[in-house]
């Protein structure tokens, strides 16, 4: 096994999306692996510590939920959800960085309503909402992080810590490959350097 | 910034998930963090452990750092749990590795358990993690693949 972890500090922190080690979170039809993304062997190589975050769409709406886009997730209630479970995930980051500083990386699922780190899902057509009697509606991906990703950054934030180094990866996008998918996580790992202090 | 007009999110026909899903604890995943009080004797075990979950097609479900506060790791069984009754009550086949070689991994094992009987969530398969001897890893390594290879129940048909 090998590490790049920078010389005289400690390992980094991947804060990871839950799907990217249990993709049995994911809504419907999009698992792409049995149960652990590769992603997740990745880290291990590199010496990261792993913190898998909640899926707040799992744990709100169960495994049976929806398709959704980022409009039906930007409601009140959802983002106090999202609070909710992001300051557990602090709770967590604040005991490893105790320690010391580290580099911290935030590992989404571009596409996602929630975990989207760069494109996030939409509705096509401002004029069709999705909502009401399930059915085919056209959606697309548009610039943008999810609901999720972006109460968890606020509450980093407020909380008085660094935030992360965000990276969304692509599973969810066409044309995706296990390998390119590696190659830019790899090198997006291997840009990181430990803080000096945290925020 | 990358453009994507228009693009839409890429669906995978058959869904390949598991329907397997193991609460783990922290060390498991983490068998070099210094916070996470690493059982004494596990050694490398904990990486083989990992290496045969992901092998099988287990997802995880990661439980925090057994040396966290009370009051925060209550909140992140809660989570945890969550998910875990969704799962089986959908038919998804739900398993806990639970490790008890340290009084704190002990501690966050009872709020598990007395949370699970709270909840009445009594579908939680529970398996010890003892590694006292490499006939407890061969031990593990065979209940593991026996969970895998049984049948589970097929999904719901859906109607989208």
């Amino acid at each position: 096994m090998t590490t790049t972890s920078i010389a005289g500090s400690l390992p980094g922190i991947a804060l990871v999306s839950h799907c990217l080690a249990n993709q049995n979170a994911k809504v419907g039809e999009y698992a792409v692996f049995p149960g652990v993304s590769p992603v997740i062997g990745l880290l291990r190589q590199r010496g990261f510590i792993i913190q898998q975050m909640p899926c707040p769409e799992m744990s709100l709406l169960g495994s049976n939920r929806w398709w959704q886009t980022r409009e039906q997730y930007d409601t009140p209630g959802y983002r106090r959800h999202c609070r909710a479970l992001a300051n557990s995930v602090v709770d967590v980051l604040e005991a490893r960085l105790a320690e010391g500083p580290r580099d911290v990386v935030l590992l989404g699922v571009d596409g996602s309503p929630s975990s989207g780190v760069t494109l996030t899902g939409s509705a096509s057509d401002p004029n069709l909402p999705w909502g009401g009697r399930p059915g085919s509606v056209p959606s697309h991906l548009v610039p943008g992080k999810g609901v999720w990703i972006a109460e968890l950054e606020a509450v980093i934030a407020e909380r008085g810590l660094a935030l992360p180094r965000l990276l969304g990866i692509q599973m969810e996008l066409p044309g995706y490959s296990v390998e390119g998918s590696l190659a830019e996580l790899d090198a997006f790992l291997a840009t990181g350097e430990a803080p000096s202090e945290q925020a | 910034m990358r453009s994507w007009p228009r693009v839409k999110r890429r669906v995978n026909k058959p869904d390949v998930r598991s329907r397997l899903v193991v609460l783990v604890p922290d060390h498991l995943v983490n068998p070099a963090a210094v916070a996470t009080s690493r059982p004494a004797g596990l050694g490398d075990a904990s990486s083989r452990i990992l290496d045969v979950l992901i092998e099988l097609g287990f997802g995880l479900i990661q439980l925090p750092p057994a040396t966290l506060a009370a009051a925060k790791v209550a909140r992140a069984i809660d989570y945890a749990l969550d998910q875990l009754e969704d799962y089986a009550a959908n038919g998804y086949r739900t398993l806990w590795l639970a490790s008890g070689a340290t009084e704190a991994d002990t501690n966050l094992g009872i709020r598990l358990r007395d949370e699970c009987v709270r909840r009445r969530f009594t579908v939680l398969e529970v398996i010890e993690i003892r590694m006292a001897a490499p006939a407890d890893a061969v031990r593990l390594d065979s209940l593991l693949r026996a969970v895998a290879r049984e049948p589970r129940p097929a999904p719901a048909a859906r109607n989208w």
